[in-house]
């Protein structure tokens, strides 16, 4: 991408960013590992609601929804349900932050980051290569792939150091329409 | 030796022996049954090659619980593969491993310990061997128990006699009972639900699969 391209695409993002109130939609994760012939799949929908109040609900093949709000993480196994507090969590409320910051775009401003953009037809793609070790530990890049007609999340691929990778598809994205509090309760 | 040592050596042999297929297993109503001729014990459950199981996993650790994937495939005749993602699908641990060796593909820092990793190694061996020499058979009237030696202690296998299905594995030291694992919710010849639980220590893996969670 041409460098006024990138500026103009960080511009929209950011402003997006800004005015986000709520985000929700449904997600389809499909982890790919090299010694298996197909991938893991799991899918659901998820809630946001700014600055840092986020479900993942799993409907499928297992029902399970994973909170986190107010320094807790609520988690809900078929049933089995458990609090935990974030910092005796870390790792989770890392993976959750990455996940959050890349769907509202907050990871293109980030410093952790060394970002490259391009694009395709339909797609604004970047490639975030992480700089902080505890993040390089897990992922040795990050692409975020927005869709070109409203700048929406289309896609975001987690790969690990061995070259496998877990891809989130995002659809029927709703932005700042009211979500009700008890969405956040198990 | 003077004779006391020798009677309360005597005295501890006959314990040790009885210990172990005793009052340890709460094998009394059961009778020992002869070996005619050499037996295997067999597990089913994760024998074929290139067959992928992937479960709902639970690990419970002195109060701390993890939720994410419990995925295992049997690479070939000797060499299998099981990994721990987390709920957002990350690696957490992905081991390759036989009867003897091991392998740590990968592991988070948390995970990446020596008495944690070999734990996790002992039980998904316990979990997933598929033949053991049998070295003595025991049964009651509704379960069949092989008895098979692993060099450091011993591994029961519990049968149901009226499905013939694998229901449980007791692994032991010469005198202490230390894992066992559960198998149980079957679906067709699988088990649904597989639950692993320590004696000595404060840590129970529960397995849930799904009828169609087997991806390859």
């Amino acid at each position: 991408m041409l460098p006024e391209e990138i500026a103009h695409f960080k511009t929209e993002i950011a402003q997006r960013t800004t005015n986000l109130k709520t985000l929700s939609g449904e997600f389809l994760q499909k982890k790919h590992m090299a010694f298996l012939q197909n991938d893991i799949e799991s899918s659901g929908r998820f809630y946001f609601v700014a600055p840092d109040k986020i479900k993942w609900a799993y409907a499928n093949p297992y029902r399970y929804s994973v909170i986190f709000k107010n320094g807790k993480i609520f988690i809900d196994n078929e049933g089995e349900k458990n609090t935990i507090d974030i910092g005796k969590n870390k790792l989770l409320d890392k993976l959750n932050k990455l996940i959050v910051n890349s769907i509202n775009g907050k990871m293109l401003e980030s410093n952790d980051f060394k970002i490259m953009y391009h694009q395709n037809a339909d797609y604004f793609i970047a490639n975030l290569l992480p700089t902080d070790p505890v993040v390089l530990k897990l992922f040795k890049e990050i692409v975020l792939t927005f869709d070109k007609t409203d700048y929406k999340i289309h896609r975001v691929k987690l790969v690990e150091p061995s070259d496998d990778y877990t891809q989130i598809y995002f659809t029927k994205l709703k932005t700042n329409a009211p979500i009700e509090d008890s969405v956040f309760r198990l | 030796m003077r004779p006391s040592k020798i009677r309360f050596l005597g005295f501890s042999l006959v314990l040790l022996v009885f210990g172990a297929c005793g009052s340890l297993l709460n094998l009394e109503d059961f009778h020992r049954v002869p070996i005619q001729k050499e037996t295997f014990a067999l597990n089913p459950y994760f024998s074929e090659t290139g067959e992928t199981h992937v479960y709902n996993a639970e690990i419970s650790v002195y109060g701390k619980n993890f939720s994410g994937t419990f995925v295992h495939k049997k690479m070939n005749d000797t060499l299998q593969r099981a990994a721990f993602l987390s709920g957002f699908g990350n690696t957490l641990l992905d081991l390759s491993f036989n009867k003897d060796y091991f392998k740590l593909n990968y592991g988070i820092k948390e995970i990446d310990k020596k008495y944690i990793v070999t734990t996790l190694v002992e039980d998904f061996r316990l979990m997933t061997i598929p033949v053991r020499k049998v070295a003595e058979i025991y049964e009651n009237p509704t379960k069949k128990v092989l008895k098979t030696a692993t060099g450091k202690g011993f591994v029961y296998y519990f049968f149901d006699k009226k499905t013939q299905r694998l229901v449980k594995l007791v692994k032991t030291s010469a005198r202490k009972k230390k894992v066992s694992v559960y198998f149980s919710n079957f679906n067709g010849e699988r088990p649904r639900t597989i639950k692993i639980a320590h004696h000595g220590l404060k840590l129970t893996i529960s397995l849930n699969a799904k009828p169609k969670a087997y991806v390859d």
